[in-house]
């Protein structure tokens, strides 16, 4: 009954402060969509500046396009949940969250997937909207692709919490989160020969992600995946969710220990 | 009566800083207590250490009879000099979230965030976010925040900062409502002296990272209650003359009021001996009372003592 209510509370809390944000939720949404124009077109131009092969082009920005859409998904799950500590730190609303019966990790967790569930939506948008600009359709099996990414988002809920936990000892670590946009670049490229079988189920989210290609790019659908597949999707995503919540509970007992939780 | 707060010989250090040494108190059930003490004297460190936010290197605490790690649903928590709470959101929205994560909920949740928002007078403020009400209207529904989570123990630091005089009054009365009524236990960090005095039955007195105090309010008030007399006199003169006059066993000091000279005794029959002294200086008394003492001179007392010593 209270998670029930948890969950609720806290989707009714995401919903309405990004509908108020009104400014922050139209800038972001614009700034990924330009942000997309730009790197698009440019590399369009390029490619027909060298003449290169039309095929390998259009399935090269085709696989931009959805890159680029993992890539923001990413970059959601990613900030919302360390930057969404650093934030309430600074509120002071992370002592209030410490002090709840439920427990810090599972306030933080059930936030993580409310935002997320609004944060998938604003992707679709930016996603549409930018097929629709370049005219380069993936096949959206929309319910599958939602089903892929929502299997894999644990691994990256992880690695959130593994930085959020950082965030509260290491007050400075903004600019590492600023930079870790760009490390996240590289775990989104499509069909690299550096992500072997092995390799892909070690990174965090990337089984996920090369099953969200198979279907969005390979036209395939969930039932053409195997076992193994999906086991290396959940075991990725248990793993680094367990890293995570662990990681973030030796952060929080040593940040108490300091004296530093809730101080920004 | 059962003690809902045990603090066992609490110490904290922060690097070479010793926020806390050897704190021990206890705090029973159904009653309001203060935790009182000058700027960097450790309140902070003792009251965050209570509500687990803050692990003491040294003592222990209980919680309702239970380790303080284990009992955090047992305390809700205002911190002064934070928002506390969600200023996107309306007062509503604030009260059902943390009502949401402290895994309450229910049919009834809304009945009763209805209800506490009548009680703070904020019923017609309840669908406006927080960041357009006043700062004693965000103390209000901060406060409110504290209730709504339904805790056995409340720790309230620096509740009337920013409230009116009507507000001031209302949250006296809702403390003094939710111990006495509702069996709550609360423990308050107030720089508000008549608001400690109009409503704790006990008070700690921390300075420099030690308890030098730690009695009733009603003690505390006797224990200076004796000793200070009021001489008021009809010629100012009289007041300069005599709190200038060092050839006798007694120190007088000038009052506020021009007229009024303080003097302290441990001997009531020393009135004699100050009629004496008056008369012989051709100074007219007018009138000689007991000082009504208020907790603000004895906290002053206390704290200079212990700077002095």
């Amino acid at each position: 009954m209270g998670m029930i209510y948890l969950i609720q509370v806290s989707f009714e809390k995401s919903l309405k402060e990004f509908i108020r944000y009104k400014f922050e939720m139209i800038s972001m949404i614009a700034g990924l969509y330009f942000l997309f124009i730009a790197m698009f077109f440019g590399a369009k131009s390029f490619g027909l500046g060298i003449e290169a092969n039309q095929s390998s082009l259009d399935s090269t920005l085709e696989g931009f396009v959805a890159g680029y859409f993992l890539w923001t998904i990413m970059l959601m799950i990613f900030f919302d949940t360390a930057q969404g500590v650093i934030e309430d730190a600074n509120k002071g609303t992370l002592e209030q969250i410490s002090m709840s019966g439920l427990g810090l990790n599972k306030v933080l967790i059930v936030k993580s997937l409310t935002n997320l569930l609004i944060n998938i939506v604003i992707c679709f948008v930016v996603l549409f909207s930018i097929m629709a600009t370049t005219g380069y359709w993936l096949n959206m099996k929309v319910g599958q692709l939602l089903f892929i990414l929502l299997l894999g988002s644990f691994s990256m809920i992880g690695l959130s919490m593994i930085f959020a936990g950082l965030a509260l000892i290491f007050k400075r670590i903004q600019s590492f989160l600023n930079i870790m946009q760009y490390l996240l670049i590289a775990l989104v490229l499509p069909g690299s020969s550096a992500f072997t079988p092995l390799v892909s189920s070690l990174i965090p989210f990337r089984p996920s992600i090369e099953l969200f290609y198979d279907v969005a790019l390979g036209g395939m659908n969930i039932i053409d995946f195997t076992i193994i597949q999906y086991v290396s999707v959940c075991l990725n995503s248990i793993v680094y969710f367990g890293i995570g919540l662990l990681v973030f509970d030796l952060c929080c007992k040593k940040a108490k220990r300091s004296g530093l939780l809730g101080q920004y | 009566m059962m003690k809902a707060i045990e603090v066992m010989n609490i110490s904290k250090k922060y690097n070479e800083v010793q926020a806390i040494k050897d704190i021990s108190f206890s705090v029973e059930k159904g009653s309001i207590c203060a935790i009182l003490g000058p700027n960097g004297s450790g309140k902070t460190t003792t009251i965050k250490s209570i509500c687990n936010l803050i692990m003491p290197d040294q003592g222990e605490i209980k919680i309702m009879g239970k380790s303080n790690r284990k009992a955090s649903k047992h305390i809700a928590a205002l911190f002064e000099g934070t928002r506390n709470l969600y200023w996107r959101l309306t007062p509503k929205e604030n009260l059902k979230y943390f009502a949401g994560i402290r895994g309450l909920g229910g049919k009834k949740i809304d009945e009763e965030i209805d209800m506490l928002l009548d009680k703070f007078n904020l019923s017609d403020k309840k669908n406006v976010t927080v960041n357009e009400l006043s700062r004693g209207m965000k103390q209000k529904v901060a406060i409110a925040m504290t209730m709504i989570c339904n805790t056995d123990i409340i720790l309230l630091d620096e509740p009337t900062l920013g409230l009116d005089v009507q507000s001031f009054i209302e949250i006296k009365e809702i403390l003094l409502d939710l111990a006495k009524n509702m069996n709550k236990t609360i423990l308050l960090s107030t720089h508000d002296m008549s608001l400690v005095q109009d409503v704790c039955e006990k008070v700690i007195i921390i300075n420099k990272g030690h308890i030098i105090a730690k009695d009733s309010m009603g003690n505390l008030m006797d224990m200076f209650k004796s000793k200070t007399y009021e001489v008021r006199v009809q010629d100012t003169q009289a007041v300069v003359l005599m709190e200038n006059y060092s050839q006798s066993k007694f120190e007088f000091f000038a009052s506020k009021d021009v007229n009024i000279l303080e003097v302290d005794i441990h001997n009531p029959e020393d009135i004699y001996e100050i009629t004496e002294l008056f008369m012989s200086k051709d100074i007219l008394i007018e009138e000689i009372k007991l000082k009504e003492v208020n907790f603000e001179r004895v906290y002053l007392d206390l704290t200079r003592e212990e700077v002095s010593a």
